[in-house]
């Protein structure tokens, strides 16, 4: 079932023993996209290329997505017959797992999905920066928000910053909505900018103190003390810029306010709403990188047929019943997952889809959640 | 590149006689930067390895996950030092090599040891030390709410902290993000504003009376599923779910702390009725906090003096209270279908509900007379009547009021004494912003009348901004008496030093005179603050953190119910707060004569005569299984998750946090078992598999016995003797709160093992024996967990034998001389 070890050097950040899907972009794509029209004509030329990383936290059952042998992909198992329309686009890679990953839990691992430091949570841990996090800082200047951090819980997130500190992912569609497209009232924005100003001087203080206080640091506490530094550094720049995107129109779109859904029960939905709101942002250029953790729910989640909590159901034992339930929420899942797919293709970006120019990475830090694997 | 002859011949005198293939990573990292103090150079230590441990270790083999060839000589790295460590430690106890391989020679084991241990002693004392430690964000919001005299939560406003092993207030793991300090500006705002507010009139207390008998609800619902009596008072026969207890009218407008009066008595009924009050809201994304539970005693309708039972909470904005009967099951009888009136069964009758406040102790706020003390404030008239009172604050010289007030904030912010000259910026920072207002107004000649509102918070959040505030200083050896009472205070407040604490440092008295650290310890030991020293403590030692992280599948165990979760957490704290209180000796932490229990806890272990929802202290049936914490139902919950147990996990949650080992990580591409719980065969016969491969065994016989022991106790903490299971087994024929069971009875429980040094157990009870045998291994333990939670940095190599001197020092003592111990140790008391 696994592919035979082969090198796999550029896709070997990916984690899991279990899954990992990719939609490639078509490299050869050109014009310019709907977004730069709106957004920031004069910054880039050529249409931007968009990295979406996407981690189900509490993993799927291998044997309802992997096929038994490799080779070009078909809808023969219930979890790629959800995705039966984008398989031309898909890359499925089985077995990838990155190295010692056993944490001080279980879950662990989905703190180095995108990182893949070693030793989650173990004495002497330290993250490293995040796949999206090194691209954003590339890139993320183009656009008014340099990456998007989501979540379906909040807090939760697979970004990580330079200094291996957790960026706290955002799960309220409705508020990412508002910051993309709903210009403030003038007074709201002068607000705005007195705030990022009166934050930049603020910091100016605060950093003039630590290069004071330094000078009476060990070199062990002078190192920490440059975590410091580097997030003044940091919210300096995105001050800055923030107040440069401030005044500009921000995109308008045909589609209205989303509305939040508060019950975490009915999972599946809010991860439609989370997709819809994400495709949104590519197809505007409000951002080119996004995260997407969907972590597990201790609860039962709204579906037809499923009766019991969605984590217990993960760790199914090998109990059948409940290995068939959980088909159900992944199926529902992959079913989301292949809709936003969807979405992607049918938008037009220069002269392909919205799709070509964005890679997808769709998988797991858990190979097996029953053995927390 | 190879700088360093001695490094390389030390190497080649490894690889020559054996023929190691010499591996890049070895080679490079050890001819970099090697030194005296942090480098294992002794060729016959080398020797040694490759002696005993190439069969195993070497040439391609690398059992356990562990081979010779990328050992690094260089220790520096961390993960190299933990290795050699690991190395040490299992030749010296003997572990290693196995028992079918050589045994090493008495003099050859001393020599290595001799050569291994120093260099790892001396390196690591050359590194030791609190790493800058930036507050948490439970100490942040701790000592934010103790400056300002606000109760915010700024906690969940904040990134998840980073962890090492248990603790997440260890400085090392503790980052800092362009994220934390964008959430830094955003919450010392907040704070500020909250203090700020309101600031003319002490808010006036309110009380609002309900009864269900007059509420939408009740309207739908009596008659129907509740039942309204001739007192007014209305009925829940059982909790349906929905409709839910809420009452509407007790919606909370100022948020704060308030008082529940709660007027009824059990219907029906002979015996007393429990209720959950909790806070529900229609506010999105708000969670449904439980306030408390309590009883009442039977009553009727014509009882005029009713039971009253009260309690105190805080309640957020618009938070609605909700009353929810516990352990209600109509028997033989559906009131849905068959209506409440025919219904004899016991209910809950509630006559009315009082919530009074909000209950404020201070005001002016300690936040308003720090900021607005030495400013004039005058209140704006208002423009329309429904608005916010506006401020206006001024002062005739608003440097010198400015200055008087960063010197009171800045030594209670920054816990130690401040100069005016190092505040300087703050109070420039403060000028600048006071002028940028000025030339908004054009008009220099009210200068005078300028609001100085937005100055002085962008200077105070400034100051709750910097490193100094934002991080506990500790230069370098002994620590200062400010260093020591921030230490202290963090430690037992979780909290920055109070008046008491201050004066001592002032006055030299913490690091002078024992006695005055001493006698401080004592009383904040016994401070209302202990009690977040508590909860953080146990969440991370014992990992209640996580005792939602699963939820109990409801077929398996139809038993749990939110009561008994609530009250889990509660039995284990306030077991631990007892031990503290009563300085109960190390041996409680694995076997006691008395449990921490209400009526729900004494149902769930099977011990009779405990009523009502207050925990106390039982006196434990002579012989009962239960007593420690590792009998505890929050313990053995968070050892397991929703559907099983496995004694692989919690063998691991008992090494590490009651023995204080830490077992290795399995090894890189080794597959973890997969629990089976078709009932077939128990996660134990399927480990035995495992074990039973020699790269698996050195680890397993000593990690898996705990667990087997742990076995009689299901993931809720119930005792079982078989496993339930969904699939083969043995039907049951029993109810749980009204409804059939679903569950059957599967394999029986083998809760028997052999510790790796070959002691039997026949069972748990047995095994809470040997445990009891070594007290001195629970108090290292113990000293070490308290150390590394005190000082916020992992106790290493070179605290060894400090550990074992405290553990002779408190020999026969309690809970509470650990503590001291810890305090009065040079481990607490240096950097």
């Amino acid at each position: 079932m696994l592919i035979p070890s082969r090198p796999l050097s550029r896709r070997s950040w990916l984690r899991g023993s279990g899954a990992a899907a990719i939609a490639l972009p078509c490299l050869d794509a050109m014009g310019t996209s709907l977004g730069q029209q709106v957004l920031a004509a004069d910054q880039v030329a050529t249409p931007p290329r968009k990295l979406v990383a996407i981690n189900s936290g509490l993993g799927f059952h291998a044997p309802h997505l992997f096929p038994d042998q490799p080779g070009t992909l078909s809808p023969s198992t219930p979890y790629l017959k959800q995705i039966r329309n984008h398989l031309d686009r898909v890359t499925l890679l089985s077995g990838l797992s990155h190295p010692e990953q056993q944490g001080n839990n279980g879950h662990a691992s989905s703190m180095t999905f995108l990182t893949s430091a070693q030793r989650p949570g173990l004495a002497g841990f330290r993250n490293t920066i995040s796949l999206d996090q090194q691209i954003a800082g590339q890139v993320g200047y183009q656009t008014r928000f340099p990456c998007l951090v989501l979540s379906t819980r909040g807090g939760d997130s697979l970004s990580w910053t330079a200094g291996g500190v957790p960026i706290p992912g955002e799960s309220s569609p409705a508020k990412l909505y508002k910051a993309m497209f709903i210009d403030g009232k003038p007074d709201e924005v002068d607000r705005e900018i007195e705030g990022l100003r009166r934050g930049r001087s603020i910091l100016d203080v605060v950093a003039e103190r630590a290069s004071q206080l330094e000078r009476q640091l060990g070199a062990r506490d002078r190192h920490k003390l440059g975590e410091y530094f580097a997030s003044i550094r940091d919210l300096e720049i995105r001050l800055h810029q923030s107040e440069d995107w401030v005044r500009r129109p921000k995109p308008h779109v045909d589609v209205s306010e989303p509305r939040d859904i508060t019950d975490k029960q009915q999972a599946i939905e809010r991860q439609r709403l989370m997709y819809d709101v994400m495709a949104l942002a590519l197809q505007t250029d409000s951002t080119r990188v996004i995260t997407f953790h969907i972590g597990g729910l201790n609860a039962v989640p709204q579906i037809k047929g499923v009766q019991s909590d969605w984590h217990g159901l993960s760790h199914h034992g090998k109990d059948p019943d409940k290995i068939a339930e959980l088909r159900l929420i992944e199926e529902a899942e992959f079913a989301a997952f292949g809709d936003f797919l969807g979405k992607l293709r049918s938008i037009k970006e220069a002269d392909g889809t919205l799709l070509d120019q964005t890679m997808v990475m769709f998988g797991s830090n858990l190979g097996n959640a029953s053995a927390h694997d | 590149m190879i700088r360093f002859p001695h490094a390389l011949a030390v190497l080649l005198a490894m690889v020559g006689p054996v023929g190691l293939t010499v591996s890049f990573e070895a080679f490079a990292e050890t001819s970099t930067e090697a030194n005296a103090t942090s480098s294992i150079q002794s060729q016959e230590a080398r020797a040694f390895l490759v002696r005993y441990c190439q069969d195993c270790h070497a040439d391609g083999e690398r059992e356990g996950g562990f081979d010779l060839e990328s050992l690094s000589m260089d220790i520096t790295d961390e993960a190299t030092f933990a290795r050699w460590t690991r190395v040490l430690d299992r030749v010296q106890l003997g572990e290693m090599p196995p028992p079918d391989a050589d045994t090493i020679a008495p003099d050859e084991l001393r020599s290595f040891v001799t050569q291994v241990q120093p260099v790892l002693a001396n390196h690591h004392q050359s590194a030791k030390g609190t790493t800058l430690r930036r507050l948490n964000r439970n100490e942040y919001q701790n000592t934010l709410n103790d400056l300002f005299g606000t109760n915010l939560d700024l906690r969940s406003t904040l990134p998840e902290e980073g962890r090492s092993h248990e603790f997440e207030n260890i400085g090392d793991a503790l980052g800092m993000s362009m994220v934390h300090l964008q959430k830094y500006l955003d919450a010392a705002d907040a704070t500020i504003d909250a203090a700020i507010s309101p600031w003319e009139s002490k808010p006036p207390q309110q009380t609002i009376t309900a009864s269900y008998a007059q509420t939408r609800e009740g309207e739908r619902f009596i008659g129907e599923l509740w039942k309204k009596l001739g007192d007014d008072a209305v009925v829940f026969f059982q909790n349906f779910g929905y409709p839910t207890g809420m009452l509407r009218e007790t919606s909370v407008s100022i948020p704060g702390r308030y008082r529940i009066r709660i007027t009824g008595y059990a219907y029906q009924s002979d015996e007393p009725i429990t209720f959950r009050v909790g806070g529900t809201s229609f506010v999105r994304g708000s969670d449904k906090p439980t306030y408390g539970y309590a009883q009442l005693p039977p009553g009727d309708p014509t009882q005029v003096d009713v039971t009253v039972v009260e309690m105190t909470a805080d309640i957020a904005e618009r938070m609605m209270l909700t009353i929810d009967p516990w352990g209600l099951y109509p028997v033989d009888y559906n009131i849905r279908t068959e209506g409440v009136d025919g219904y004899t069964g016991p209910g809950l009758a509630i006559r009315k509900v009082e919530l009074i406040g909000p209950i404020i102790e201070e005001f002016p706020s300690r936040g308003q007379r720090l900021l607005w003390d030495e400013f004039d404030v005058t209140a704006l008239p208002k423009r329309r009547s429904n608005s916010d009172t506006q401020y206006q604050v001024t002062a005739d010289d608003p440097l010198a009021a400015m200055t008087r007030t960063l010197l009171r904030l800045g030594r209670l912010a920054l816990r130690r004494p401040v100069t005016p000259a190092e505040l300087k910026p703050y109070l420039e920072l403060f000028e600048r912003e006071r002028l940028s207002k000025l030339k908004q107004i054009d008009a220099p000649e009210k200068s005078a009348d300028v609001d100085l509102q937005s100055a002085i918070k962008t200077s105070v959040t400034a100051l709750l901004c910097s490193p100094d505030f934002l991080y506990l200083v500790e230069p370098p050896g002994k620590l200062s008496d400010h260093a020591l009472a921030a230490r202290l205070s963090y430690f037992l407040t979780r909290s920055s030093p109070d008046q008491w604490l201050r004066e001592s440092a002032n006055a030299g008295l913490l690091t002078d005179d024992p006695g005055t650290l001493l006698s401080q310890t004592q009383r904040l030991l016994r401070d209302h603050r202990a009690e977040r020293f508590i909860n953080d403590f146990t969440d991370a030692w014992l990992n209640l953190r996580e005792i939602d992280f699963t939820s109990p599948d409801q077929k398996l165990f139809p038993e749990f119910d939110k009561y008994l979760r609530d009250s889990m957490i509660r039995e284990t704290r306030q077991y631990v707060s007892r031990m503290i209180d009563e300085n109960l000796p190390v041996s409680m932490l694995v076997d006691s004569d008395f449990a921490m229990l209400n009526e729900r806890l004494a149902r769930h272990y099977g011990i009779d005569g405990v009523e009502g929802p207050e925990i106390r202290p039982v006196a434990l049936p002579p012989g009962h299984i239960r007593g420690g914490l590792l009998t505890q139902a929050s313990v053995l919950k968070v050892s397991a998750n929703g559907t099983n147990t496995s004694p692989v996990v919690r063998g691991v949650y008992v090494m590490e946090r009651i023995l204080g080992q830490r077992p290795q990580p399995p090894p890189p591409g080794i597959p973890g078992v997969e629990p089976d719980i078709r009932g077939a065969s128990t996660l134990r016969q399927l480990l035995d598999q495992h074990r039973d491969m020699d790269s698996c065994r050195s680890c397993h016989r000593q990690i898996d016995p705990p667990g087997f022991a742990l076995e009689c106790f299901n993931p809720i903490g119930g005792y079982r003797d078989r496993f339930r299971s969904l699939g083969v087994g043995e039907s049951v024929r029993d109810e749980i709160n009204g409804r059939r069971v679903r569950y059957k009875l599967g394999p029986a429980v083998d809760a028997s093992g052999e510790l790796a040094d070959g002691r039997q157990f026949d069972d748990f009870q047995a095994f809470r024996e040997l445990l009891l045998a070594n007290p001195d291994v629970l108090a290292r333990a113990m000293l070490t967990k308290l150390a590394t939670f005190a000082t916020g940095r992992e106790m290493g190599f070179s605290d060894r034998e400090t550990l074992d001197q405290l553990v002779i020092k408190t020999r026969g003592g309690g809970m509470t001389d650990l503590i001291e111990a810890v305090v009065l140790s040079d481990l607490f008391q240096f950097k």
